[in-house]
């Protein structure tokens, strides 16, 4: 699998990327090489991709979407490392020689700044999710307090160069209503404010998708971004280590599958 | 055919035996994590609980669930638990350096392991594991907490006795840290042992630039147990970090300081 590392957006805050060209342990990848550096995005109908560099071997280099003045705005920008070229224009994500590791993955360091001095970022990775699957997610990082703001930033990469139309719904704690729903667009880099749901501090946020998946990150800044927290959920499978636990993923979508379709009859 | 069968002895050298944590001993012994609590005038420590066994239901349990939480010191005796009352379809936000009042370390590591463990696990013999949220506060200069989750499966527990999941590698393993570590910021690294022999880990850093060594330190971690590694040198330029040890998987949780621009911020490895 080829990993993309996202750049991201929020509120008076600039996303930054930055990627390394060394493999994360001393066993996996054996031979490294210098590599481009690239910037994938898609326009709805083909995904872009254009080289911002060469990185050399045991280098790292910071991308800031401030930088890449190429790209449409509100754009999702996908940065990645490749030995070849990536085609310039595609209908499909492109790839390239997989050099991915898995303990760990092969990871950059994505996070936000602020002006006001606030910084935060986790090592993470993204690849294209299947355009038929569904999302459920449960998260406790709603934060309450009268200078603090808060945000989920969910994120869909497809093969497809597509944007698709759907919607995100916020459950409440039982998962037996929907709080509210919001529309969210595949290939994109979807911003929500949380502050308006009227979430309870010890409430749960329960995050479901019919039709699309995505990694849900929450950003909570103080004083419009003097500090900043960044992190993502857990995929539910993570739940559970050994044994069947795919099949064990797959009981606990659809126990979570009758509870929405009751609701929403 | 020979190459491949070379390759798989090869990469079997990393592999063999050597799983990111072991089977528990029962289906009915929950997992947790490592996490770090910190504790002092300058760090409160908290941890999100909630029942992930009533996610499995479609009825909510009636009869009481709770989570133990165990803690142990930076050398890894276990140092005070505590049981957790867990309220059903509720998220309790815990102030985990609470329990902790008087304790003389400023630093340690917890397990957290819950009672409710459903049926449907035990079918799919698959194993419930806490693999956290656990957030700081950092000067107690605002009300932001700063969040991380954990990062391996390492420790069960049977009739109330823990016992750690991880195992030591055959051969020593260098963890690169992917993350440009620059002179405008602090850093602290804390290194869990999830294993049960006593882990050396050597934390090296090397100058982006030239890839030269800059400085090395040595710690010794006993299991249970954690090591703080900081930067203290007064180094002009960017530079990296490599953890050598006999551990599988040595990530470390890092909190990083601004110094030009006042942030404290924490994530792993």
């Amino acid at each position: 699998m080829y990993p993309f590392y996202p750049l991201l957006r929020a509120p008076n805050c600039e996303g930054f990327t930055v990627v390394h060209n060394y493999a994360p342990n001393n066993w996996e990848v054996r031979k490294n090489y210098e590599k481009y550096i690239n910037i994938t995005w898609s326009d709805g109908s083909y995904w872009h991709s254009k080289i911002i560099g060469t990185l050399g071997k045991n280098k790292s280099f910071k991308i800031k979407e401030k930088d890449l003045n190429f790209l449409p705005k509100n754009t999702l920008a996908l940065s990645s490392l490749s030995i070849n070229k990536l085609p310039s224009e595609s209908d499909i994500l492109p790839d390239d020689i997989d050099m991915q590791t898995n303990l760990p993955e092969w990871r950059a360091s994505i996070g936000l700044e602020s002006k006001l001095g606030g910084s935060t970022s986790f090592q993470g990775e993204g690849y294209a999710f299947p355009t038929n699957g569904s999302l459920l997610s449960f998260a406790p990082f709603l934060q309450h307090g009268k200078d603090l703001s808060s945000h989920l930033i969910f994120i869909s990469i497809e093969k497809s160069p597509l944007f698709r139309n759907t919607s995100l719904f916020f459950l409440n704690t039982y998962g037996n209503k929907i709080k509210i729903e919001k529309p969210i667009i595949s290939n994109h880099l979807n911003i929500i404010k949380l502050d308006e749901l009227d979430y309870d501090p010890s409430d749960l946020i329960i995050l479901v998708t019919k039709n699309i998946v995505g990694i849900p990150l929450f950003v909570t800044a103080y004083k419009k971004g003097e500090e900043l927290s960044l992190e993502h959920t857990h995929p539910p499978a993570s739940f559970a280590i050994h044994g069947d636990r795919w099949g064990l993923h797959r009981e606990l979508k659809k126990i979570w599958a009758e509870k929405f379709n009751n609701i929403e009859s | 055919m020979i190459k491949t069968i070379y390759k798989k002895l090869k990469r079997g050298l990393w592999t063999y035996k050597q799983p990111l944590s072991a089977k528990p001993k029962s289906l009915h012994n929950p997992v947790s994590d490592l996490f770090v609590w910190r504790q002092s005038d300058k760090w409160k420590t908290y941890f999100d609980l909630y029942d992930i066994g009533s996610f499995y239901s479609q009825i909510a349990k009636t009869k009481e669930v709770n989570a133990k939480i165990v803690f142990y010191n930076q050398s890894g005796k276990k140092i005070n638990e505590h049981t957790v009352k867990l309220k059903i379809n509720q998220n309790s936000c815990i102030e985990i350096s609470s329990f902790l009042k008087g304790e003389k370390d400023s630093y340690g590591t917890f397990a957290v392991f819950h009672s409710n463990i459903p049926d449907n696990f035990i079918e799919h013999k698959s194993y419930l594991t806490e693999r956290g949220f656990v957030s700081y506060k950092y000067n107690n200069n605002n009300q932001l907490r700063h969040y991380v989750h954990g990062n391996s499966d390492a420790i069960s527990i049977s009739n109330n006795i823990t016992y750690l999941l991880g195992v030591s590698s055959i051969l020593k393993r260098d963890y690169k840290l992917q993350f440009n570590l620059t002179n405008t910021e602090n850093y602290e690294f804390i290194v869990i042992n999830y294993t049960n022999k006593q882990q050396k880990v050597i934390f090296k850093f090397l100058d982006v630039a030239t890839d030269k060594e800059i400085s090395a330190k040595e710690y010794f971690i006993n299991p249970n147990g954690c090591c703080l590694c900081n930067f203290d040198i007064n180094y002009i330029g960017n530079f990296r970090l490599t953890i050598s040890s006999k551990l599988v998987m040595a990530r470390p949780f890092v909190f990083r300081f601004g110094i030009t621009k006042n942030f404290f911020d924490v994530f792993h490895g």
